[in-house]
This record gives C-alpha cells, sequence and structure tokens, in this order.
C-alpha cells in the first residue's frame, strides 16, 4: 500500500510506500540482484549476461503508475493522494565491486546520456511533474545493495526543496533581473577559495552557505534549466567534473567517500522556468575521515544546520586531493 | 556518439531498458587549473 499524505504543518507530502520493508538488503555479492544474470546462476533483474547501462523499474517502488492501493482515505484536515509517479534504477554497470568513480569519463559521459533521456521521457508523463536523479552511496547513507546505481524519481509535485531554491530564484530575479545560481557562480569565482574544481563548462564548489562539511555544488557556467539543453562539448565537460570531484572525494582519505548526489533541474510541469539553473549537489556524510555529520535536533527538527567546519578550509583539502584514483 | 536503446519486460511487467553506445569523440581543449 502506498499514498501521499499531506503534513499540513509543513505544506508538504510524505509517502508512505509499506512495501518497502521487504526490499532486498544488503544481499551477498553471489546473489545481487543488479548483477548480470550469468549462465547457471540465479536470475538477477537484468535478463542478460552483461550489459553497458541499463534502467528499470524498482521492484519496491515509493510511487507506481499505476499507483497503489491507498490505506487510508482522507479527511478534510488530512489530505490523500494516490502515489501516482516512476520510480527507476540506474545501473552504471555490470562490475559489482565498483563505483562511479571507477567509471571512465566516455562512460559517465554515456550515463549522462542516460540521465537526458530519462529526464525527457519521464518528463513528458501527463502524470510527472518533477523528475529528480540521485545518487545513494554508501552503507553510512542507508544503500542497501552496493551493487554501483543511481535512482530517479518521477514526482507528481514539485518536492520542497526545489519548490523553496525555485521562489528564491524568481525573487531573485524578479529583484534584480539576473539569475541566483549565476550570481552565486560569481560570487564563487570572485572569490575563488571555496573553488574546488573548473573546466571551461563547469565550476564545482563548496559554497559559501554549504550545510555539510564536504558539501560540493557543480555549476553549469551557461545558464541552462536542464540537461537536454547541454551541447556534446558540455556534455564531455560535465563528465569531466564529475569524474574529477569523484576521484577528489576518494582520494580525501584514500578511501570511497559515501555522499548523495543529486541533480536540480527544471520541473517538467510546462510552465517557464527560465530563471532557474541546473545544478549539480553531492551531501558526503563525514566530516572527519572517521566521523559522521548527523542530521540531529537542530538540522531535523528545526531546520537548521550546524556545519562544524569551514567551506574555505575544506574546499582547500579537496583542491589538494589528486585527481588520479588512490584508493586502498 | 550514438546511443541506442533497447526495452523489454521483467517480473511485474516493469520496463527494463538496456542502453548502449557507440565510442563518442571527446572533446579536446586544455583544462583550467583551479587555484591552489
Amino acid at each position: 500500500m502506498s499514498e501521499l499524505r499531506w503534513h499540513p504543518l509543513l505544506r508538504e507530502w510524505v509517502i508512505t510506500a509499506t512495501e518497502r520493508q521487504d526490499r532486498t538488503f544488503l544481499p551477498p555479492k553471489d546473489y545481487c540482484p543488479l548483477c548480470p544474470t550469468r549462465p547457471g546462476a540465479f536470475p538477477t533483474e537484468v535478463p542478460a549476461e552483461d550489459y553497458e547501462l541499463v534502467v528499470f523499474e524498482n521492484k519496491f517502488p515509493s510511487l507506481a503508475h499505476p499507483p497503489a492501493q491507498q490505506a487510508v482515505s482522507e479527511t478534510e484536515l488530512y489530505k490523500v493522494r494516490p502515489a501516482d509517479g516512476v520510480c527507476e534504477v540506474v545501473l552504471y554497470s555490470p562490475t559489482h565491486d565498483g563505483t562511479l568513480t571507477d567509471e571512465s569519463e566516455e562512460e559517465i559521459r554515456n550515463l549522462i546520456e542516460v540521465w537526458t533521456d530519462r529526464y525527457i521521457e519521464l518528463g513528458a508523463l501527463d502524470f510527472v511533474r518533477y523528475v529528480f536523479i540521485f545518487e545513494n552511496k554508501g552503507q553510512e547513507i542507508g544503500v542497501t545493495i552496493t551493487h554501483p546505481h543511481g535512482q530517479i524519481y518521477a514526482y507528481p509535485f514539485i518536492p520542497p526543496v526545489i519548490r523553496r531554491e525555485l521562489d528564491a530564484a524568481r525573487e531573485h530575479h524578479g529583484r534584480t533581473g539576473r539569475c541566483l545560481v549565476c550570481d552565486i557562480i560569481g560570487e564563487e569565482e570572485k572569490d575563488g577559495r571555496r573553488i574546488v574544481a573548473e573546466n571551461d563548462s563547469f565550476l564545482a564548489a563548496i559554497p559559501f552557505f554549504a550545510r555539510y562539511p564536504y558539501e560540493v555544488h557543480i555549476y553549469s557556467k551557461a545558464h541552462m534549466g536542464s540537461l537536454p539543453g547541454f551541447s556534446d562539448d558540455q556534455r564531455w565537460d560535465l563528465a569531466g567534473i564529475l569524474k574529477a570531484v569523484l576521484t577528489k572525494y576518494d582520494n580525501l582519505w584514500h578511501k570511497s567517500l559515501p555522499y548523495m548526489m543529486v541533480l536540480h533541474q527544471n520541473p517538467t510541469d510546462g510552465e517557464n522556468y527560465d530563471y532557474y539553473h541546473f545544478h549539480i549537489e553531492f551531501y558526503p556524510p563525514y566530516r572527519t575521515k572517521d566521523k559522521l555529520k548527523y542530521l540531529a535536533g537542530s538540522e531535523s527538527g528545526a531546520g537548521v544546520f550546524i556545519n562544524d567546519t569551514l567551506a574555505e578550509e575544506k574546499a582547500a583539502e579537496l583542491r589538494k586531493s589528486g585527481e588520479i584514483a588512490d584508493v586502498e | 556518439m550514438e546511443m541506442k536503446k533497447k526495452t523489454t519486460k521483467i517480473s511485474g511487467g516493469r520496463t527494463l531498458i538496456y542502453y548502449t553506445f557507440t565510442r563518442g569523440q571527446k572533446k579536446t581543449g586544455a583544462k583550467k587549473q583551479c587555484p591552489s
């Protein structure tokens, strides 16, 4: 059973998805459901002996079309809506023991092509308002299958974090006539201390306002709202800067660094969002090599992040971290 | 670079898509160095 329950205090949707309690949890390598199906071995989700990139509908979705049966009826105060949408899994590689960092620039370039295709196809569905592409990496983040993969949620509404960014960008544009993210890029370039990596088309920085110690944002230098607008050269540059940031993360402490990676793009509800600006955000959960940053009372209960570090110092660490893989 | 898609159905009537690629030409150009 699954539904959207309206949170009247926060004015946002909560998804209930009870079947997900039964989802696969850290299976042994020989029974990984995301590996190719080897001859004579158990059948995985992918009925092929090999693959390059694969996308499939999640077996344990939070959102589905047609939506799952609702467990409750709504009242005047407690609104309920169908959990209508799509949840997809994106397999980066047939190799079980790998991460996105291990992929070549060309393979990441191919992944960007897949992201773009899914953004267009899912965004064209009449019940989808927002296509959210993301990756949870590492058991510290709550990953239940370690095979390298990302996810896509096609929501029937604009998620609240995106809504807040859109409102801020629209207000800034109305007041100044400029793009808010373009101005953020300008501030970061002017200061320089928080820049982590850069190429012709993208800037990677731990921004002034970072909430996590190693929170890197990747901004497109051109004012673009979503992946389909990027040129071939820009897609290569996005692959290049992703590879650079991912490698720096792993080289920081010579271990594979867990993170959440999220793509922020225009909604797909048919409205005009010319004032918004594509970017990728990373939230690694570590504040030191062996200490996690927890979302505790202030962060979870008040929405106020406490960052124990200075973005200027953490960016300097990542700048020094090499772009050649050096992981134990 | 050319991308091809092949769609099939898996358990539960779910859709699975195989993506394959021909080798692409990487852009050329100097990489900017970030300030140290």
